[in-house]
């Protein structure tokens, strides 16, 4: 009885930290930003340098996204960065030289084909992870070899490049000002497109998570999986959901990064899929699973986001910046764990071991 | 007591007045045990007797609260495993503790392998280790391979290595826990040659069972604890099954479990031939509306297999289920929600419960789909509404509804359990052990929710490992033994002794399925 009444004394004052845990990185950004801006209030704040934040955030709060529902369920999916090679190629292929014989296709179509590509390639994922027990970090392994494969086998290692006056370049290019027709429109009018998708898949996965079924099953099944079968969920469903849903908004990152770029290249978002794990870690998703929320993938896209602009803005080489986004990591993911309890029980094991 | 003490100079170990207590239960109160070299003595007594946490003190798991144990006549003080391992205790749990992936050589040495001479000292000597190894397989008469992967060995070969890992230790005493249970009748008698064999080498064993035949086969004496209690010990040649089941029963039926009257309706729920090979074959039996059945009988009997199988949480390989006359296909836990069945299972924190989930969110788990609005988003009210609902009806004690299940204590989250099915109006409710491990008021509150289902016409089966339980609560009890089902009783012509002598094997049913009022159901195979 003692164990259990100090454990829940415990647990219940990290808990009152933890149930703030998005108001701290949100605070712990905020900080960032100012430091930022004290230093060089001559760039940091400029409507040009926001945008060049708000795309990073943009692309890395996608993939976050979709790493968060995936770990909550207690997976993982290494794919992402490869998907984002092979999404951007299949699709500019499709609008530059088609597919075959098949003749180029017109902007959306290729768009939504290359959409349901992403989808099915995350469903494949989580087919594997279900149905024949293939532990997530292979099956999604192996596509983060295979995609980047076919991407590179397809264009014989060369970019497709696509006219300046591409219409598809907008998608990546472009910002509010330019989608609404406005002249300047200041640090508003500099929110890019993708952006305002980000917006958009952020409200509809935070909408699912916390108001459907579905999202209650995805932290039932991430809490407890045998608990969650025995009260009728369909287990293999919800993972396979979330596996698609990240296999979805790669191909959508894939292709809004092919826009901006202006070209599919099977060398684009190597090592992504880490920063979006990194991100949604940061952001207090527990690689353990049953946690993780779109608001902290966000803040922790952000997080990264803002450091890594800083740390351009003020000039530092890319080394220091690797050793210092790879600090943050860990001592976010040392917060995390001690949050938790889990340091603790180390610290008071070793403390109190026969001597 | 009233124990017959063997020879004072060959005790090996002493156990003088333990005492252990647990929070809400006295495990063990003032016990005594001796047993000599060379001596096979059986310790038996019912689920809950206090023969696992005994163990578990003399195997250094547990401190106990009082008492004193000797080894050798020298008083000890076992301060854990390793400290019982080096005093010469060794432990062989039903389950085991080797390395799948290990040679039983390296099993047996596991973190003692012998090294290589001189400079090579870092490295394992694997030629002298597996040598070694196999000494001590071929003193216990195991015909094993040393170098054999534990992962290709049978139940029954894995044990030998068990038995040979705890030689290479220097025991003299060896406990072995439930060793038979996972075991043919070919097995058994291997098991029990080696017995004899350690018997020989002055090894004395303790020897947990709750196969009563198997006792009279192999050991010395018999000690037997109820409550916590020990209650009597004879020599093998003085006993009888018939005394040694009214020492493990031998108490009254409370008045605490009283159920009432509820009307029996015509058949809810029949299973015909249920079985998984191996662990459950050809359970057929029939349950009414308003009834509640007692699943009785031993650990590892099959209760919880087979309920398991019927809510379709394990796959069976044959079996009919049938819901108010009509087959249902049940495949799936949600196959069986969708037939209005009900599950608590018998491991709440693992099964049951999401701990790291609300009480609200785990009430309404099972019944998300009636709460949502175009069948797409939820009605938050209508599911707060809901878990209040069942938090008032089974008084349920939370500060609030987003209480995390895991700050609950253990009668709370049982109830928690329970009124997620409610939530789902079930027909029937399975419950697996129901009042394990909760307090007694809790307790108390669960049996009179049951009772007040039934009234309302559910049907319950209830499989529990407390016979005052099941005698109390239970319309009629089905007793099962061995994967099979060994008898379906009357409430009024059942019985403590009688349940225990079909559920030990002592007594074979003649007739199975006895019909209970109208519309007599025979097993379609029988």
């Amino acid at each position: 009885m003692t164990k259990t009444d100090t454990r829940t004394k415990r647990l219940s004052f990290l808990g009152r930290i933890g149930r703030v845990r998005e108001i701290n990185v949100l605070v712990a950004l905020v900080l960032l930003g100012l430091y930022f801006y004290w230093r060089r209030p001559d760039i940091f704040l400029e409507p040009a340098n926001l945008a060049v934040i708000m795309r990073f955030i943009a692309t890395f709060g996608m993939l976050a996204i979709g790493e968060v529902l995936v770990i909550i369920t207690g997976g993982i999916d290494l794919s992402v960065g490869s998907m984002l090679a092979f999404t951007g190629v299949i699709t500019a292929w499709m609008m530059l030289k088609g597919i075959g014989s098949i003749p180029p296709i017109g902007v959306v179509p290729a768009i939504l084909i290359t959409l349901v590509l992403g989808t099915l390639i995350g469903i494949w994922h989580g087919t594997f992870v279900t149905k024949l027990k293939i532990p997530p970090f292979i099956i999604t392994l192996g596509t983060y070899l295979m995609a980047r494969g076919f991407a590179a086998n397809l264009t014989r290692g060369y970019p497709q490049v696509f006219d300046s006056g591409h219409p598809f370049l907008v998608l990546g290019q472009g910002d509010l000002a330019r989608l609404m027709g406005w002249e300047g429109g200041g640090i508003i009018g500099a929110i890019p497109i993708s952006f305002l998708i980000l917006l958009v898949i952020a409200t509809i996965v935070h909408f699912i998570l916390n108001h459907t079924p579905l999202g209650y099953r995805i932290y039932a099944v991430g809490g407890n999986i045998e608990a969650a079968r025995l009260s009728g969920v369909n287990v293999d469903r919800v993972r396979i959901f979330c596996y698609a849903t990240s296999g979805f908004l790669a191909a959508l990152t894939g292709v809004i990064l092919a826009s901006r770029l202006g070209q599919g290249t099977p060398v684009v978002g190597s090592a992504y899929e880490l920063w979006a794990i990194a991100a949604a870690v940061i952001g207090g998703t527990s690689l353990r699973g049953g946690e993780g929320t779109v608001l902290g993938a966000i803040l922790g896209a952000a997080i990264m986001g803002v450091m890594q602009n800083g740390m351009v803005v003020l000039n530092l080489s890319s080394y220091i910046q690797d050793i210092i986004l790879g600090m943050v990591l860990v001592i976010a993911v040392v917060y995390d764990t001690l949050r938790r309890g889990g340091g603790f029980d180390f610290l008071k094991k070793w403390l109190s071991r026969p001597s | 007591m009233g124990g017959r003490m063997v020879s004072e100079q060959n005790l090996i170990l002493r156990v003088e007045g333990v005492s252990k207590a647990f929070p809400g239960v006295q495990a063990l109160s003032d016990v005594d045990l001796e047993l000599a070299a060379g001596e096979v003595l059986a310790l038996v007594g019912e689920n809950g007797a206090g023969k696992s946490t005994l163990m578990k003190i003399l195997s250094g798991a547990y401190r106990k609260d009082a008492g004193r144990i000797f080894i050798n006549g020298q008083e000890v003080e076992i301060t854990g495993p390793r400290h019982a391992q080096q005093l010469g205790i060794a432990i062989i749990y039903q389950e085991f503790n080797l390395a799948p992936n290990l040679s039983a050589a390296a099993n047996i040495f596991l973190g003692r392998e012998p090294r290589r001479p001189g400079p090579g000292r870092l490295f394992v000597d694997r030629r002298r280790m597996e040598q070694e190894a196999q000494k001590l397989l071929d003193r216990i008469g195991a015909r094993i391979s040393a170098s054999t992967l534990v992962h290709d060995l049978s139940v029954a070969e894995r044990q030998m290595v068990e038995i040979a890992k705890a030689l290479a230790v220097n025991a003299r005493i060896i406990i072995m826990d439930e060793p038979t249970s996972a075991l043919g009748e070919e097995e058994v008698e291997k098991l029990f040659e080696v017995i004899r064999t350690l018997k020989q080498q002055g090894i004395g064993i303790i020897f947990i069972t709750h196969r009563l035949e198997e006792v009279f086969r192999i050991a010395d004496r018999i000690v037997v604890l109820r409550d916590g209690k020990r209650v009597g010990s004879m020599l093998i040649h003085e006993a009888t099954p018939e005394k040694v089941i009214q020492l493990m029963v031998g108490r009254e039926v409370g008045d605490l479990f009283q159920k009432q009257k509820a009307e029996i309706g015509p058949p809810l729920l029949e299973v015909r031939g249920l079985t998984r090979r191996g662990v459950v074959e050809n359970v057929s039996f029939t349950l009414r509306r308003g009834e509640i059945l007692g699943f009785a009988g031993l650990v590892g009997a099959g209760r919880t297999e087979t309920v398991r199988m019927i809510f379709g949480a394990d796959p069976k390989d044959a079996g009919e289920i049938l819901i108010e006359g009509k087959p249902v296909t049940i495949e799936s836990p949600k196959d069986a929600l969708a037939a209005g069945i009900g599950f608590v299972p018998e491991d709440r924190g693992n099964h049951g419960l999401i701990l790291s989930l609300s009480v609200l969110e785990n009430i309404v788990l099972p019944s998300l789909h009636q709460h949502t609005r175009l069948g797409i988003w939820l009605n938050r009210l209508g599911l707060y509404q809901t878990a209040q609902e069942f938090v008032n009806k089974l008084n349920i004690r939370v500060t609030q509804l987003q209480q995390k299940a895991m700050f609950l204590s253990g009668g709370n989250q049982q109830k928690v359990v329970v009124a997620k099915w409610l939530a789902l109006r079930p027909r029937i409710l399975i419950m697996d052990e129901p009042t394990r491990g909760i307090d007694v008021g809790a307790k108390a509150e669960i049996h009179a929710l049951m009772s007040r289902l039934a009234q309302e016409g559910v049907g319950i089966i209830m499989v529990s490992s407390e016979l005052p339980e099941v005698l109390g609560m239970s319309d009629r009890i089905l007793v099962m033994s061995e994967g099979r089902v060994a008898a379906i009783l009357n409430r009024e012509e059942a019985t403590q002794e009688l349940i225990m002598a079909y559920a030990s094997g002592e007594k074979i049913a003649e007739s199975l399925e006895k019909p209970a009022g109208t519309g007599s159901a025979t097993p379609a195979n029988g």
